[in-house]
C-alpha cells in the first residue's frame, strides 16, 4: 500500500510597496513563477502546492506543501523580490504539521505582539 | 540561540533610513542586528555614531551591535586605519580584492571578519586565504543580496560562485558566516530563511547552514568581547574572581 504524503503548512505575511494590493491568482502566479525560476519541473511536480487562506487587505496567508519541498516553498517566497514594479517582501514565519497547531502558534505570536506594543503603551 | 542579521548597512546621517530598517527587522521578528558602518563616516560623524549607540542602548526589542567595515585602497592605508580602530569595541571587517592586504588582514588579529560578500571580491577567495583565518580564528563572511540581482545572467553567475566557494568553505574547515547585506529596507529578509535557501538550492546540511547564521555569528561577537575583556587570555582560557 502507498504511503499517504506528509502535509506541512506555512504561515506568510506580506509587506508590498505602495500599498499595493496582491490578489490570490496573482499571488499564486508569482509563487509559481518563483519556484518554476530557481527549481524548476523536477521540484515543482512534488510540491502539491495549495493557497488554503489569503487576507490579501491585512498581507497574511496559509500555504500548505508537501513535507519534503518545505524548504523549496520558503525557498521561493523569499527569493520574491517584485511584483508589479513593487518591492515586496513575503516572510515564512511559522510552519506546521496540522493547521490547527499553525493557528494556535499564530495567535500566540499575536498575543504576544499586543501585549509588547501595550506594555510599550504604558511606558 | 538566536539568529542574527550579521550586516545591516545603515547610513548615520539618514535617521528614517535606520528606522525604516528597524522597523522591518522588528516586523520580522529578528532580535539580533548587527549594524555596519563605513569606516568614512564612522571617523566624520562622531556625533551621530553617539547617537546610534544611545539608540543601541534604548532599543528594547532589537539587541544591536555596531560593525565598522574598513575598504582600504593599500596596504600602508591598511595599517593606519587599522591602527585608529583597534580599540574600538566594535567589530571591524576588511572588505578589498587586494590580494596582499587580504593575506595580511587574516593574519592580524585585530581584524575579525574579512567580507566576500562583492561578487568580484568573492572571485578572490582560495585555500591559502580560508587556511590563514583559521588559524587567526577569525571569520569569512558571504552576502546574500547580490542572489536577488534582477539580471538572470549575472544572478546565476553569481549562484555558481557562492556555491563553489561555500562548499570550499566547508571543505576547508573555515570559520564563515553569512549575512544579509540589503541596502533597501523592503530587501530584509529573515536569516532563517537564508537556511532554506542555502539547504535546497546550495546543497549545504540544515547544520552546515544553521551555524553560519546562529553559533558562528555568536562566535564572532564573543572574540571581539573577550579582545577587549582583561580577565580573557585566549580562547578557552578566562580567570575567575
Amino acid at each position: 500500500m502507498v504511503k499517504e504524503e506528509r502535509q506541512r503548512y506555512i504561515y506568510f505575511e506580506l509587506i508590498v510597496e505602495n500599498n499595493f494590493v496582491i490578489n490570490k491568482q496573482l499571488l499564486l502566479n508569482v509563487l509559481w513563477a518563483s519556484i518554476w525560476k530557481y527549481f524548476g519541473m523536477k521540484i515543482a511536480n512534488k510540491i502539491g502546492l495549495w493557497l488554503i487562506e489569503y487576507n490579501p487587505t491585512e498581507g497574511h496567508g496559509i500555504l500548505r506543501c508537501s513535507q519534503d519541498t518545505k524548504d523549496e516553498v520558503i525557498s521561493a517566497l523569499t527569493l520574491i523580490r517584485e511584483i508589479n514594479r513593487n518591492k515586496v517582501i513575503m516572510a515564512p514565519i511559522k510552519t506546521s504539521g496540522t493547521i490547527r497547531r499553525l493557528k494556535k502558534k499564530i495567535k500566540y505570536r499575536e498575543m504576544i505582539k499586543n501585549f509588547d506594543i501595550s506594555k510599550n503603551l504604558s511606558d | 540561540m538566536p539568529y542574527f542579521e550579521a550586516r545591516l548597512p545603515i547610513n548615520c546621517k539618514d535617521e528614517k533610513d535606520i528606522n525604516d530598517k528597524l522597523r522591518i527587522c522588528e516586523w520580522l521578528g529578528l532580535t539580533h542586528v548587527i549594524l555596519e558602518i563605513d569606516d568614512n563616516s564612522f571617523n566624520n560623524n562622531m556625533k551621530e555614531i553617539s547617537r546610534l549607540l544611545n539608540l543601541i542602548n534604548t532599543k528594547k526589542t532589537l539587541t544591536l551591535y555596531l560593525r565598522i567595515n574598513i575598504k582600504p585602497l593599500n596596504l600602508k592605508d591598511f595599517k593606519k586605519k587599522i591602527r585608529k580602530h583597534e580599540k574600538q569595541p566594535h567589530i571591524i571587517s576588511i572588505e578589498t580584492a587586494n590580494k596582499e592586504i587580504q593575506i595580511r588582514a587574516a593574519r592580524d588579529s585585530r581584524v575579525d571578519l574579512l567580507s566576500f560578500s562583492d561578487p568580484t571580491i568573492l572571485k578572490t577567495l582560495d585555500k591559502g586565504m580560508l587556511s590563514l583565518t583559521k588559524q587567526n580564528n577569525s571569520f569569512i563572511e558571504f552576502s546574500f543580496s547580490p542572489l536577488m540581482e534582477d539580471n538572470k545572467y549575472l544572478q546565476s553567475r553569481y549562484f555558481r560562485n557562492f556555491y563553489r566557494f561555500i562548499h570550499l568553505a566547508i571543505r576547508e574547515k573555515a570559520n564563515y558566516i553569512i549575512s544579509g547585506n540589503f541596502q533597501h529596507p523592503l530587501e530584509i529578509r529573515h536569516p532563517k530563511t537564508f537556511i532554506s535557501i542555502c539547504h535546497s538550492l546550495f546543497d549545504l546540511s540544515i547544520p552546515q547552514a544553521k551555524s553560519a547564521v546562529r553559533t558562528n555569528v555568536e562566535r564572532l561577537i564573543n572574540r571581539r568581547k573577550f579582545l577587549h575583556d582583561k580577565n580573557y587570555f585566549e580562547n578557552g582560557v578566562k580567570l575567575l574572581k
